[in-house]
């Protein structure tokens, strides 16, 4: 009887081993079809409500953006919009739209759509509507020209229009509810429902109005979301899909994979948000030398090797090489020296340290008695505090704690500065007027239109903010994209997941 | 029996309910960080606020409660705040994902348990023994890490099964039937052995029971003993058991589906607690207590058939 019933259970398992020869194959790659995992499922499709980062590639799908990024220069070129061009004041923007694209259901999309969508994603209550905030009105003066008037110069909105704020919903839904559920843009393709399973599945059709087929190259395309990293790897190397973000805990397991490619780039920077500078809470960080003692004690350099394996570069600033803002001597400004730390406290009273009551991060968490540990061997007394860690952000932001650990991500070096130093900046949790800070922003902002004059002006604000130690900023981190299956693609700057439009079948490369 | 269904019936209202209240009074209590994450990191207070007044997170925890109370008895569980997909359909979309991995584990675990309790208790001495090791080693084993192993086994080096992703019945059987192996058998192993071993121990004590004995003395065959009289006897332990071990699957599920990404209730439960997208996570909590009650009830009455006192006694 039991011999029986083994044969049976291995006969059961041979039959299914056979069925499942399609689901797990590894053999040749449909190059019509582009499979790509997402470390995190789709939220809304509607286009005031669209978010970045991992998410990018759900809806770049389905909507194409007003302009594109020049990868080279980091400056936008022209794709929905053929020209854009700032009047002399630079608050007043006029787009010239293509006069060929159409959305979806065929109808057309003229100057009128961008104009409302602009409108729109200003007077909504979505996570990018800090992109349109500066924005007066929008209007369109004729069938292909919209012009974009603003409140203020702001150096970040063009770029802005190269991602989220760029997509261009067709104006007929803008108010429909199934918009978050139901795409309706003009991009290379369209949501297929029918094979469309959300939060498992997303299946795109090539969009058969799309003005711009060559730059797409596959028929399809399929995004899951996995987001379990083992899972996501798992994926990989089984050839379940073509491509997907790994993080550096399993970025080894991935380099000893036979057939799987991995590109790298810069994108976040980790380290501590020192808030609260005007001492509401913790009134030694009301000093600057306190808060430069914290940059001293802590040994960034060691953080990186030993939690990211060394996959990144240790930094003292907030902005990325190459980005405006960006000063290569400020990343030395603060060596691990825990003496200089001490003596600092020390001038500024707090020989005898003082407690510092933190957030507890669940993220890297490894890292937590190291840096408390480090801090005590200046003197501060870290207390470590529980929170929930999805609400992390919200509770930090809601000046609960005058210090915290934070990992954001580099991006544009403008949008870098605004979301900081302004008294409601969304990050200056305690509200603090700096005059200085906001006086170089200034010389920024007005120096915007001349490269040159903006990148200096950029590097002395950052400079201000290192020198003031806003932050104690510990690394960069490389985020990793992984490819198998003759699938190629190009890191888009500061993304943590490459645009769609730059997969090509075949093999990577630079990886 | 009607009268003992009506109260089991009665009861799990009652739970439900107090499950749902429990459940909403302890999330809903941090509404306000909630509209801050809906707006995002660079949104500012203005946003937020308004954002809150929209979801009604402005209002009392009682007002609140009540809106959701007098939608959900409606079968209105709301919209999920981030993907503004209805609560309910996808509620039953994704229970029927997990209920496909854990109803096949259920039915490998009672004939695997059952059989393995039977034999153990019938046969003892050697056998017993080990079959008795085998099932301390299966329970030792997380299913977490048997499914690692059998991912990287049976998914990347033989290719055998798919690594991840689930597919529908209706879509392929062939393909669900390869979707649904490896989690199965990574959630069966502990409730194997856990119910085998129970098995055991029931069968041992009716095997010792006299009446046992004086039928065999009667010249019953030792299978008509075992078959008609023994395994009737034994079951309701085995039978409770049994229902334990799918509540346990279903929560089991969670880790698993992760694993295998496969996008079940487990999975849906994590990632709307995680983003607190709280009309969801109370979905889960209700729909998650219906399952338990309606097991509940079933292995009640199921007990109540096979023996009497069991239903007249509750």
């Amino acid at each position: 009887m039991p011999k029986r019933v083994l044969l049976l259970l291995g006969a059961v398992v041979m039959l299914l081993a056979g069925c499942a020869g399609g689901g797990a194959s590894t053999g040749p790659v449909d190059e019509s079809v582009l499979r790509i995992a997402a470390g995190i499922d789709n939220d809304s499709f509607d286009p005031a409500q669209l978010s970045g980062g991992q998410k990018d590639n759900y809806w770049q799908a389905v909507y194409d953006t007003v302009l594109k990024l020049d990868y080279a220069t980091q400056e936008p070129k022209p794709n929905l919009a053929t020209s854009f061009e700032y009047d002399t004041t630079k608050t007043r923007l006029t787009l010239t739209i293509r006069d060929d694209v159409k959305f979806s259901d065929g109808s057309a999309l003229d100057a009128d759509a961008v104009a409302k969508n602009i409108l729109r994603l200003r007077d909504g209550k979505g996570p990018n509507g800090y992109m349109a905030a500066n924005v007066a009105d929008a209007v369109a003066t004729d069938a292909t020209t919209a012009v974009i008037s603003f409140k203020q110069v702001d150096p970040a909105f063009l770029g802005y229009l190269t991602t989220t704020a760029g997509a261009i919903g067709n104006p007929k839904f803008l108010g429909d509810a199934s918009l978050g559920t139901t795409p309706q843009g003009s991009g290379p393709y369209v949501l297929d429902k029918a094979a469309t399973t959300p939060g498992d599945t997303y299946v795109f059709t090539r969009n058969p109005y799309y003005w711009n087929k060559a730059d797409f190259p596959f028929d399809s395309v399929v995004i899951k979301p996995i987001v379990e990293m083992s899972a996501r790897l798992n994926a990989l190397k089984s050839g379940q899909v073509q491509g997907a973000i790994i993080e550096t805990s399993a970025i080894e397991a991935a380099r000893a994979t036979d057939g799987l490619a991995i590109k790298a780039q810069a994108t976040d920077w980790r380290g501590l948000m020192l808030a609260d500078r005007n001492g509401t809470k913790t009134p030694a960080l009301a000093d600057v030398r306190v808060r430069q003692a914290i940059n001293y004690a802590l040994d960034g350099s060691a953080y990186l090797d030993a939690l990211e394996q060394g996959n990144g570069s240790p930094s003292g600033q907030i902005f990325l090489p190459d980005a405006p803002g960006y000063v290569e001597a400020l990343d030395k400004r603060y060596p691990y020296d825990p003496a200089k730390a001490r003596e600092l406290l020390a001038e500024a009273g707090y020989a005898d340290g003082f407690d510092l009551v933190l957030p507890a991060f669940d993220y890297r968490s490894t890292v937590q008695p190291v840096m408390v540990q480090q801090l005590a061997d200046v003197g501060i007394r870290a207390i470590m505090e529980p929170v929930v860690p999805d609400l992390y952000n919200t509770t930090v932001r809601s000046g609960k704690f005058s210090a915290w650990w934070i990992q954001l991500t580099s991006g544009d070096a403008w949008r870098n500065v605004e979301k900081n130093v302004p008294k409601k900046a969304s990050w200056n949790a305690f509200r603090v007027e700096d005059p200085k800070a906001l006086q170089l922003m200034e010389t920024a902002r007005a120096a915007y239109g001349d490269d040159a004059a903006y990148r200096k002006a950029m590097g002395d604000v950052s400079a201000y903010l290192v020198e003031q130690a806003y932050y104690a900023p510990w690394y960069r981190i490389d985020s990793f994209y992984v490819t198998s299956g003759g699938l190629d693609f190009t890191f888009s700057p500061w993304a943590t997941a490459p645009e769609l439009r730059t997969f090509r079948p075949g093999t990577p490369s630079g990886s | 029996m009607l009268t003992f269904v009506l109260k089991r019936v009665g009861a799990g209202i009652l739970l439900l309910f107090g499950v749902s209240t429990v459940t909403f009074a302890l999330i809903y209590a941090g509404g306000a960080d909630i509209a801050a994450q809906l707006v995002g990191d660079d949104g500012d207070r203005a946003a937020v606020a308004a954002k809150a007044a929209e979801l009604g997170l402005d209002q009392p925890l009682v007002v609140q409660y009540w809106r959701w109370l007098t939608h959900a008895v409606t079968g209105d569980l709301g919209e999920s705040w981030y993907t503004s997909q209805p609560v309910l359909p996808t509620l039953f979309d994704r229970l029927a994902v997990t209920l496909s991995i854990v109803v096949v584990a259920l039915v490998v675990v009672t004939l695997a348990s059952v059989t393995i309790g039977i034999v153990a208790a019938v046969r003892r001495g050697w056998v017993d023994r080990m079959l008795q090791t085998t099932s301390v080693i299966g329970l030792a084993i997380p299913n977490f890490w048997a499914a690692l192993i059998l991912v990287m086994t049976f998914a990347i080096a033989l290719g055998w099964f798919p690594a991840t992703g689930y597919v529908p019945f209706g879509e392929s059987p062939n393909l669900w039937a390869a979707s649904v192996v490896l989690p199965v058998v990574a959630l069966c192993l502990a409730p194997i052995s856990a119910t085998a071993q129970q098995v055991r121990s029931a069968v041992m004590g009716v095997l010792e029971q006299d009446y046992v004995r004086t039928l065999r003395a009667r010249g019953l065959s030792r299978r008509r003993v075992l078959w008609g009289h023994v395994l009737r006897n034994a079951a309701p332990p085995g039978l409770t058991v049994l229902s334990l071990q799918f509540i346990g699957m279903v929560g089991g599920a969670v880790i698993i589906e992760r694993i295998f990404a496969i996008n079940g209730m487990g999975s849906l439960a994590v990632d709307a607690t995680l983003k607190s997208d709280i009309p969801v996570v109370v979905g889960v909590m209700v729909l998650m207590t219906v399952v338990v009650v309606l097991v509940n009830l079933v292995i009640d009455i199921v007990n109540g058939l096979i023996n009497p006192k069991a239903a007249v006694s509750a």
